[in-house]
């Protein structure tokens, strides 16, 4: 449960031989991202407490397939953004992409809105609503651009770990990322611009 | 590398993940710095993009792990003998 336990200083022959012990230091170490990620993604508690079980399960099972190249955390997150996928695909028919909408049939970025909304106050961005408002935001997204913002933007991972564990190109990732970026921030635009007037008076 | 026009909004916007990244070279960064310096509307777009990225991150902090989700995990792992919890 704790996060002070770095999952890559944890003995790789250990977790081979399916030390339980090691394993464990695995579990307290990742778990907490790996479940942030998976709520992050199905935004349902019960759904990502599945998904955290499937990795760490799948974890276990083919730690041989692991094979030290990469952090370990990357492979974990890798095998919870694919059963997270899956989950997602299994409720829910194909999504409709509206990222047309932001970019357009000529490659060119078009913001819909432009409103300064940084200069509002401090605790407007620090209220629950705003906390909700912006998970409805991450929903909103297509789920490979979602993934893409998550890991990068908010699990910190480098672009060349983020293209990783998604199995996509570098270039790949940045222009997901960049369609994520934008749309959540016209998601966000759109409330804030609401709580302009409300403030001024 | 010099660069014979001033850089467009549309310039500015496609290099804007870089640009916020940190990831330009210098001599681009300054060139679209030139135009971002006299365009109010590329100053908003990228400050509340900033912002927006600064507010996700912040709300990751209020995630946790629920104390019984934990215990699930270790008795689905068959590692609950060797919790010793903090």
């Amino acid at each position: 449960m704790t996060n002070q336990i770095i999952s890559d200083a944890i003995d790789l022959a250990a977790l081979r031989r399916k030390d339980k012990d090691a394993f464990t230091q695995l579990v307290k170490a990742d778990s907490g991202k790996i479940y942030r990620l998976a709520l992050k993604m199905l935004a349902n508690e019960q759904d990502a407490e599945d998904v955290l079980q499937e990795t760490f399960i799948k974890a276990y099972k083919n730690i041989e397939t692991f094979e030290g190249r990469s952090k370990i955390s990357t492979w974990l997150y890798r095998i919870a953004v694919n059963e997270a996928l899956m989950l997602i695909r299994k409720r829910k028919p194909a999504q409709v992409d509206l990222d047309a909408e932001i970019i357009t049939e000529s490659g060119e970025f078009v913001p819909r809105q432009i409103v300064d909304w940084c200069c509002l106050p401090e605790e407007e961005f620090v209220r629950s609503e705003t906390r909700q408002v912006i998970n409805l935001g991450i929903k909103s997204l297509s789920d490979a651009n979602r993934a893409a913002f998550l890991l990068r933007d908010v699990e910190g991972l480098s672009t060349r770990e983020a293209a990783e564990v998604l199995q996509i190109s570098e270039s790949a990732l940045k222009v997901r990322l960049m369609r994520a970026r934008l749309e959540l921030r016209e998601f966000l635009t759109e409330y804030f611009s609401g709580k302009m007037p409300e403030v001024a008076q | 590398m010099k660069h014979p026009h001033p850089a467009s909004c549309q310039e500015v916007l496609w290099q804007i993940n870089a640009y916020i990244d940190g990831e330009l070279d210098p001599d681009l960064c300054s060139h679209l710095e030139a135009h971002i310096e006299n365009c109010p509307d590329c100053q908003i777009v990228i400050n509340t993009l900033k912002k927006t990225i600064q507010l996700c991150q912040d709300d990751r902090d209020t995630i946790a792990l629920p104390p019984e989700a934990w215990d699930r995990l270790l008795v689905s792992l068959g590692l609950n003998d060797e919790d010793d919890k903090e």
